[in-house]
């Protein structure tokens, strides 16, 4: 991870990134490609996505880069980016399923690899398939606050919702979470 | 962002926990995008984008020009609405003057021998010396109704104020919802109800927890929607209830930590002050943001000391 004396140039790099300067666009890339990524992989589980996710959110942050104020950190706005570039993903997951659940119904194929511990990987899966259930608002905010440990006010201006909303919608998605996963949601 | 430890204290069940770890430790593939790939992929975006406006562009010129076709076709035949220069006459004047009426779902009744409210617009109504009962139902908009009468308005965004307007004074009863009450300097208190009013006009609050936790919900969300409409006081107003009505839900804690910083931001120094001390005083074991918090109260300054959320 970066140190803030990295980063003390961001703002000229920033500027020049924002006129165009490829050589800054390409430092900008360098230095959130792996924390972007690492966000990917947290909001949707699926390593297959990322990639091609993590180069969406940086082609739709640099054509708007020059429309950025700089209102908020270029890490938070990153994260919005990514948020909804995983809503669209989502999305697109779920209209996928219903066709295969129609379709075949067949449960998906798993990717023997010899590394893999197979019961870490089914369990990860089975969290994301009930991620992925949830409505958009309410697993963003579950993401946030708990897979990427952002605190209430980090959480408020990434999702740009208050800090109440992101409060409340946490709780209920933690709540559904836990009844599509069959267990309780407070331990006795 | 590193996963913060704490994080898991958010979460009740164990098991949900084991799989939360599962989640944030599963490793990052090896990333086949390099800033090569991305700029092509930029460049190959603008492109696309610059192609699709020129389409529309071109659509919209055509459209353009078949109206302004239609445009000649129709003056050709009333040329008494063409203006000297040649140009079409546009009805631009104002709707007709109707006669004014409060907006739907506002209602507003007077007492015995009292006067009939003056209607100053669809949600600004002026009231005479005696009893009024107001109220605004819920929507989902930010309008607020102003009740302007002597020695102050109440600003009501839904629910029911009762009003006993004097020569020069009033007084105003909150009896369900989100109003504020704004005295002539300008000064905003939120009205909160009273559980010791009369029993006859007082609504009890939600007993149930799903219902008082569905209320807490919808007034979160009005908050996120006045919000968004740019309505901060309204806001004010909403979430100063969330923390005072309903302090034990868990969403009073959020909604105090949005007060705070907007109440500074409407110049309500004293109130966001009083916020956040009320905040370390109610939840001294969150830690977390507790940091934050003095913080900004650093930055805020000394004050009067606080009675809840008001300054003394």
């Amino acid at each position: 991870m970066a140190t803030q004396d990295e980063y003390a140039d961001e703002p000229q790099v920033l500027a020049a990134a924002q006129r165009g300067d490829k050589t800054a666009q390409s430092q900008i890339f360098t230095r959130y490609r792996e924390r972007v990524a690492r966000q990917l992989l947290r909001m949707v589980g699926d390593p297959m996505a990322v990639d091609d996710l993590l180069q969406e959110v940086f082609i739709a942050a640099f054509t708007a880069l020059p429309r950025f104020r700089g209102d908020a950190q270029l890490a938070t706005w990153l994260y919005a980016i990514a948020t909804n570039r995983t809503r669209n993903w989502w999305d697109s997951q779920r209209r996928r399923r219903r066709r295969e659940d129609i379709a075949a119904n067949a449960p998906p194929a798993e990717v023997s690899t010899p590394e893999a511990d197979l019961e870490s990987q089914q369990q990860r899966a089975r969290f994301y398939t009930a991620l992925g259930r949830l409505p958009d608002k309410l697993r963003e905010a579950f993401v946030a606050r708990v897979l990427e440990g952002m605190n209430l006010i980090e959480a408020s201006a990434a999702l740009e919702v208050p800090i109440s909303t992101v409060s409340y919608r946490t709780r209920r998605a933690e709540q559904l979470l836990c009844a599509t996963l069959g267990i309780p949601w407070r331990d006795s | 962002m590193k996963p913060d430890p704490h994080a898991s204290h958010l979460i009740h069940s164990q098991e949900l926990r084991r799989l939360v770890a599962l989640a944030q430790d599963q490793p990052l593939p090896a990333l086949r995008v390099d800033t090569g790939r991305l700029h092509k992929a930029v460049a190959a975006a603008r492109q696309t984008r610059n192609r699709r406006f020129m389409a529309i562009g071109g659509l919209a010129l055509a459209a353009g020009l078949a109206g302004l076709a239609l445009v000649n076709l129709d003056t050709s035949g009333r040329s008494q609405t063409t203006s000297p220069q040649g140009h079409v006459a546009q009805d631009m004047s104002p709707e007709p003057a109707a006669g004014r009426a409060l907006a739907r779902g506002v209602h507003v009744a007077q007492g015995e021998d009292t006067p009939s409210p003056t209607v100053l617009g669809a949600w600004e109504v002026g009231l005479a010396p005696g009893r009024y009962e107001v109220v605004v139902d819920p929507h989902p908009g930010p309008e607020l109704l102003l009740a302007r009468a002597a020695g102050g308005t109440v600003e009501l965004h839904h629910g029911r104020v009762e009003i006993v307007v004097a020569a020069s004074s009033a007084h105003a009863s909150l009896r369900e919802g989100v109003a504020t009450w704004i005295a002539p300097d300008g000064a905003r208190t939120p009205l909160t109800t009273k559980p010791g009013a009369t029993a006859a006009n007082t609504d009890p609050e939600p007993a149930a927890a799903s219902t008082t936790d569905e209320t807490v919900r919808g007034l979160a969300r009005r908050a996120e929607a006045l919000l968004t409409a740019g309505q901060r006081d309204a806001a004010i107003a909403v979430f100063t209830r969330i923390t005072t009505v309903y302090a034990d839900e868990p969403a009073a804690r959020g909604a105090l930590l949005d007060l705070a910083p907007l109440l500074k931001a409407a110049g309500r120094l004293d109130e966001a002050r009083c916020a956040y001390l009320l905040y370390l005083d109610r939840y001294p074991g969150k830690a977390q943001l507790a940091d934050d918090v003095r913080k900004a109260l650093t930055r805020l300054g000394d004050g009067p000391a606080c009675d809840g959320l008001r300054p003394r």
